[in-house]
């Protein structure tokens, strides 16, 4: 039966559509395009790898497909028999170990870098212009210029040195030519997010800083540090993710070697170049299981992330936000002396 | 140990040694102020950190710098130096331009000669596309989660921050699939389009975006702007900065790009490819096989994206350097 | 409330949607329906009109500037009969891969011929990227004769006894030899494995006493390039050139050190065969090589052979130099090192005025045989390429078209010799045109009997077979490997190669 609608009610429908709009019309204008592109090549490809985890996939024939359920998860967690099983882990903990050594080193280097720039020596800009110019290289080119210099029979090293040392030949120096250069390409993307922060805190918290008799390392600490953490998360955030997909570097330089006498495995394989290696290796219907690697490693990654972004918890309310910043007005407005930890936007405020 | 290694260490050596024992005179004479008051003295009791700061970088940007110029010079070098006289700066044989003659008069099977520049113009349209479309549609994106208000905003944030963990190769199959279902597979498209999913970029903008007052867009509301006209007029030049970072993020991005290009462009029509696949092929063929090859066409790869880097280091540090701050 | 519920609505639905398109692209079929639109003419022969063959071929710079030619001659040949083909070199890394990527996910862009080394036979067609070739010869009323074929390589284009592939080529690694020297020292090119370590030791006893004659390959020098008996290369001297990461020798000499001491690389089942104490044997004189010690066949070596620190760079240049006189290197460098070597060394004379022959090629026959005499002394470890057809090809008639291809090309294939293979097909290896060819004389006849060339051997898990042996070899010359016994080496990477393949069968 169809239902009469009163001119009210119409009304009333009408104006909550058009509230609707009103409302979401924007959020979906605004957003709506990149969902988009997100939906379609980030999360179908996502779930179609799901898919492929749960079955034996085969690239070059999807009529031999068949569904394996969970077993590869299985057979990653707890089967130590299976290759599979042992040597994701090797090369998971490979990954770890790099990103444990390296995480510190690419924020803590570029920070005490930006410091320095940051007190605007003479020709800082050409400084600043120079330390950034290696990480706009492709990584295959910076591979190639490292193998030039770190060869063992024609490296530029080895002849300075008058040695023949083969540095990609045994594990702990091809293990320090792959930091040297995720360091010496790598981490100019840090360097500048950190300087902007540390340009961007407000002079006036150092001015109340050094009234009150806090300068250095405690003004570092205390000033300087709270008032770049966006930045810092965002390096740290984006770094972490970054070197967990460490692949490049180990594939120009080393291609995961050199292995270990004990299983024959390469030491400087990291997850994603095992990933890589696998599906190279010919195999066909390796596909689901390399998927399944893929997501237990997101899942690693995800863990290691919120437990980060926990641990750093940042203010994500606006209004939150506008509280801080009008409570750090009305402190400024008392004259109050002593330094807020202040996040970096409320230097905007204070005119 | 080559001599030339041995006096760069002593100099190194030597200029930290001496700033330190500098600084340890300043900083001992200003604590009891015996520090005299004559130009040189004011001018180092003020500036200490920044001299200090000045020769750190003056030795580290040397340092850094050696791989660069090994590069450049080692393009410039014979195969045949390389084999009998490694490790010289200026070869005995002279400089020669032959790796970089080798790289651009290839020819393919047919006699054709391999179009490097075609290469490059397709290397800046995908890059400046991919920068200029992730941009916008980006920069709406991070308004939408920070100033705009509306249901599920926290979830689709953190699906979207999920979604950043997965690594991309796990995916690959099945972006390959995507691009052929979606017909792109041999265009440029396939280049340009699965970037702008991405959430890093988006993840960066929406940290700079934070650190704008929302007082400063609460205002313009009330007097009567549209959100389209706050995100032009007053979001877009206080965030000026992280769209230039991004920007160049965006564009080496897509110009360094390798792998992607190379499994999804195939090796069939050469006149598709981008410059990185294609110097790939030249440097890895057989006879091509040397060190100055290798490294002239990392040189080559590396100079259009050098030149572009020249012209707008200023504004994109300048840029990222008045991040937010407008007076 | 509600507008909340649309979002999560439409959330849901999109996130549903998504899924079941991954669940379906997960599922899809791979056809293989093959469309009959074979037409003949009144003389019986099938009709092509406007048939583009896209081939992909594994065969890259330099070589595949020959193979060009070949395919020049088939298009001008079959012009007027509307068929012609269009050769793409892939120099990638991921052949394999890509073949099989593109064929499943954009069979529009798949190409209808590839030309694949055939060893990598079996696995394509037991993964069904390449079909039974057999049916499209009887359609095309050609006949095909698989004895007009070497016996080795015609086997590995078989797989579950359906033919799968026609051979082009078998080709191995080789020796390159530094003639002049050997020569102007009274030695003579080794050819067999007592001859090779009596020359080494010979070498190396001379260039102890001072007394060994040498001269380097100098592009800008010509002063360099003179007869010179100092000690140019210090105090440690190595006649020749091993590396571990060449790619090249691990590729030939392990293999080639199996056969030639009655041993298999693989079984019936395909796992690998290699783990024999041949294997072991002769990995043990290598290491012995490194180090001088030890002896052969009790006689104790000079000093060491080979520097243990080679690399893909040294290969060239110690030869170049005059300290190496033997270096392994790919068939296909041989025509540009010759020449090159000759335009330098070729007409410098000595001081008697004498001239010589400055480089030369040996083939690896009896070179890894510790018993020289046995009947599988001379046998050497082939490769082959050949052609085969992809499933996306749906018409009859292009499958047919592809066959008479395959064919053509086999049977023509002389011009394309020159790049260092020896052909697969009988009729061109008797023929007086092949003979005829310079190249013939200058090097193809220093290749040996193609009869001699064993290959792999029909196995779907070639990687793991191919790769455990080639890792071996690395091992052997790794020093992070010192304190490991060559059996303990073997056995690791044989157990690891049976690893890999149970796991993967266990999928």
């Amino acid at each position: 039966m169809a239902r009469m609608t009163t001119a009210s009610e119409y009304a009333l429908k009408r104006s909550k559509r058009k509230q609707f709009f009103k409302n979401y019309g924007i959020v979906l204008l605004f957003l709506g395009p990149f969902i988009f592109f997100f939906l379609l090549f980030c999360v179908y490809p996502l779930f179609y790898g799901i898919v492929m985890s749960l079955m034996r996939y085969n690239i070059a024939d999807p009529s031999k497909n068949e569904w394996r359920g969970f077993s590869y998860f299985q057979t990653l967690l707890s089967n130590s028999n299976s290759i599979y099983n042992t040597e994701f882990w090797y090369s998971m903990k490979n990954t770890a170990l790099f990103a444990v050594i390296l995480v510190p080193l690419a924020i803590l280097v570029p920070l005490a870098i930006a410091v320095l720039v940051n007190s605007k020596p003479r020709g800082y800009k050409v400084f600043r212009a120079l330390i950034y110019f290696p990480s706009i290289l492709p990584v295959s080119a910076s591979g190639v210029i490292f193998i030039s210099l770190f060869g063992t029979n024609f490296g530029y090293i080895n002849q300075w040195l008058g040695q023949t040392i083969g540095w990609l030949d045994q594990t702990t120096t091809a293990w320090f030519v792959i930091i040297l250069l995720c360091l010496w390409g790598g981490w100019g993307g840090n360097f500048i997010i950190l300087s902007a922060g540390l340009k961007n805190v407000d002079k006036s918290l150092y001015e109340a800083a050094s009234v009150d008799g806090c300068t250095g390392i405690r003004r570092m600490f205390a000033v300087t540090l709270p008032a770049i953490k966006p930045q810092l998360i965002v390096c740290l955030f984006t770094t972490i993710i970054g070197y967990f997909g460490l692949y490049g570097q180990v594939y120009v330089l080393t291609n995961g070697g050199p292995a270990n006498p004990d299983t024959g495995v390469g030491t400087t394989a990291t997850i994603m170049w095992y990933l890589q290696s696998l599906m190279n290796s010919g195999q066909y219907d390796i596909y689901g299981m390399v998927s399944a690697m893929g997501l237990t490693l997101g899942v690693f990654i995800g863990c290691i992330t919120g437990i980060q972004l926990f641990l750093t918890r940042e203010r994500k309310s606006g209004t939150k936000l506008a509280r801080a910043f009008a409570a750090y007005k009305a402190e400024k407005a008392e004259k109050a002396s002593e330094p807020v930890p202040a996040v970096r936007e409320e230097a905007n405020g204070n005119e | 140990m080559s001599k030339v290694l041995l006096a760069a260490i002593i100099v190194v050596c030597t200029v930290c040694f001496a700033m330190v024992v500098l600084d340890f005179v300043v900083v001992g004479l200003k604590k009891r102020k015996e520090l005299g008051e004559g130009r040189v003295a004011r001018y180092l009791s003020k500036n200490l950190f920044r001299l200090n700061a000045f020769v750190f970088l003056l030795l580290f940007c040397i340092v850094w710098l050696v791989p660069i110029v090994v590069g450049v010079i080692g393009s410039f070098t014979s195969q045949y130096a390389f084999e009998n006289h490694p490790g010289e700066l200026i070869p005995s044989d002279g400089f020669t331009f032959d790796n970089y003659i080798a790289l651009f008069s290839k020819y393919d099977t047919n006699g054709v000669r391999l179009p490097v520049e075609r290469w490059i113009l397709n290397s800046f349209i995908v890059s400046t596309v991919t920068t200029v479309l992730y941009l916008t549609i980006a920069g709406f994106a991070a308004y939408a989660f920070v100033f705009l208000r509306f249901r599920g905003q926290r979830i689709v944030f953190y699906v979207l921050i999920f979604t950043m963990v997965i690594p991309g190769v796990a995916t690959m199959t099945a972006q390959l699939a995507n691009m052929a279902n979606l017909g792109i597979s041999k265009s440029l498209f396939a280049l340009i389009l699965p970037s702008l999913g991405g959430v890093g970029g988006l993840y960066l903008i929406r940290q700079f975006f934070l650190g704008i007052p929302q007082d400063l867009i609460e205002s313009a509301r009330i007097d009567g702007s549209s959100n389209l006209r706050i995100f032009v007029k007053i979001v877009l030049p206080l965030a000026k900065s992280v769209f230039l970072v991004q920007g160049l993020f965006c564009f080496m991005g897509a110009w360094n790009d390798l792998l992607w290009p190379q499994v999804i462009l195939g090796t069939a029509d050469k006149s598709l490819w981008t410059l990185q696949v294609g110097i790939a092929y030249i440097a890895g063929s057989k006879t091509a096989n040397s060190i100055g090859i290798n490294l002239a066409s990392a040189i080559v790869s590396a100079v259009p994206i050098l030149i572009l880097y020249i012209f707008t280091q200023n504004k994109i540090i300048e840029g990222v350097a008045a991040t937010g701050v407008k007076r | 409330m509600k507008k909340g519920k649309i979002i999560t609505k439409i959330i849901a639905v999109g996130l549903a949607a998504a899924f079941t398109a991954g669940i379906a692209a997960g599922c899809g079929s791979g056809s293989n329906n093959v469309q009959d639109d074979l037409k003949f003419d009144e003389f019986g022969d099938p009709v092509f009109e406007n048939v583009d063959l896209k081939v992909w071929s594994i065969v890259g710079d330099p070589d595949d500037v020959y193979l060009e030619k070949v395919n020049k001659m088939f298009n001008d040949y079959y012009r007027e009969n509307g068929l012609q083909a269009k050769i793409t070199p892939i120099v990638n890394g991921d052949f394999y891969q890509q073949v099989a990527n593109t064929i499943t996910t954009d069979p529009r862009n798949a190409p209808d011929v590839i030309i694949i080394h055939s060893e990598r036979l079996s696995g394509l067609a037991a993964n069904n990227v390449i079909v039974p070739m057999s049916e499209y010869f009887e359609a095309a009323k050609t006949e095909f004769d698989p004895d007009a074929y070497l016996d080795n390589v015609m086997g590995e284009c078989y797989y579950q006894n359906k033919l799968y592939g026609v051979p082009l080529d078998v080709h191995a690694g080789v020796w390159f030899v530094r003639s002049d020297i050997l020569e102007k020292n009274g030695l003579e090119k080794p050819t067999t494995l007592t001859e090779f370590v009596e020359v080494c030791n010979a070498l190396v006893e001379k260039y102890e006493a001072g007394t060994l004659w040498h001269r380097e390959m100098n592009k800008t020098n010509e002063a360099a390039c003179v007869w010179t008996q100092s000690k140019t290369f210090g105090d440690n001297y190595y006649p020749v050139v091993m590396s571990k990461d060449g790619g090249i020798e691990q590729g030939w000499i392990p293999q080639t050190a199996v056969f030639q001491n009655g041993g298999k690389l693989t079984d019936e089942k395909g796992y690998p065969a290699w783990n024999t104490k041949g294997l072991e044997d002769v990995m043990t004189m290598f290491r012995n090589w490194q180090t001088g010690q030890g002896d052969f066949k009790g006689t104790p070596y000079k000093g060491a052979f080979v520097s243990g620190k080679d690399d893909v760079n040294t290969v060239w240049s110690k030869l170049a130099s005059g300290e190496a006189v033997f270096s392994c290197e790919g068939p296909w460098w041989i025509e540009q090192r010759l020449n090159e070597y000759e335009d330098i060394l070729g007409d410098l004379p000595d001081d008697g005025n004498k001239t010589y022959a400055p480089l030369d090629i040996m083939n690896m026959s009896k070179l890894y045989a510790l018993d020289e005499n046995a009947e599988y002394a001379g046998e050497i470890y082939g490769v082959g390429h050949c052609f085969s057809i992809c499933r996306t090809v749906t018409s009859k008639t292009k499958r047919v078209a592809a066959a008479l291809y395959a064919k053509f090309m086999t049977e023509n294939a002389v011009d394309y010799m020159q790049g260092g293979h020896l052909p697969a097909c009988k009729a061109i290896l008797e023929s007086q045109q092949y003979k005829e060819k310079p190249f013939y004389d200058r090097y193809l006849k220093e290749f040996g009997d193609p009869e001699n060339f064993v290959m792999l051997g029909n196995t779907p898990h070639y990687s793991a077979v191919y790769e455990g042996l080639k890792n071996v070899y690395s091992d052997i010359f790794n020093s992070n490997f010192k304190d490991r016994t060559v059996a303990q080496i073997i056995k690791s990477r044989y157990d690891y190669a049976v690893n890999f393949i149970k796991a993967s069968e266990g999928l």
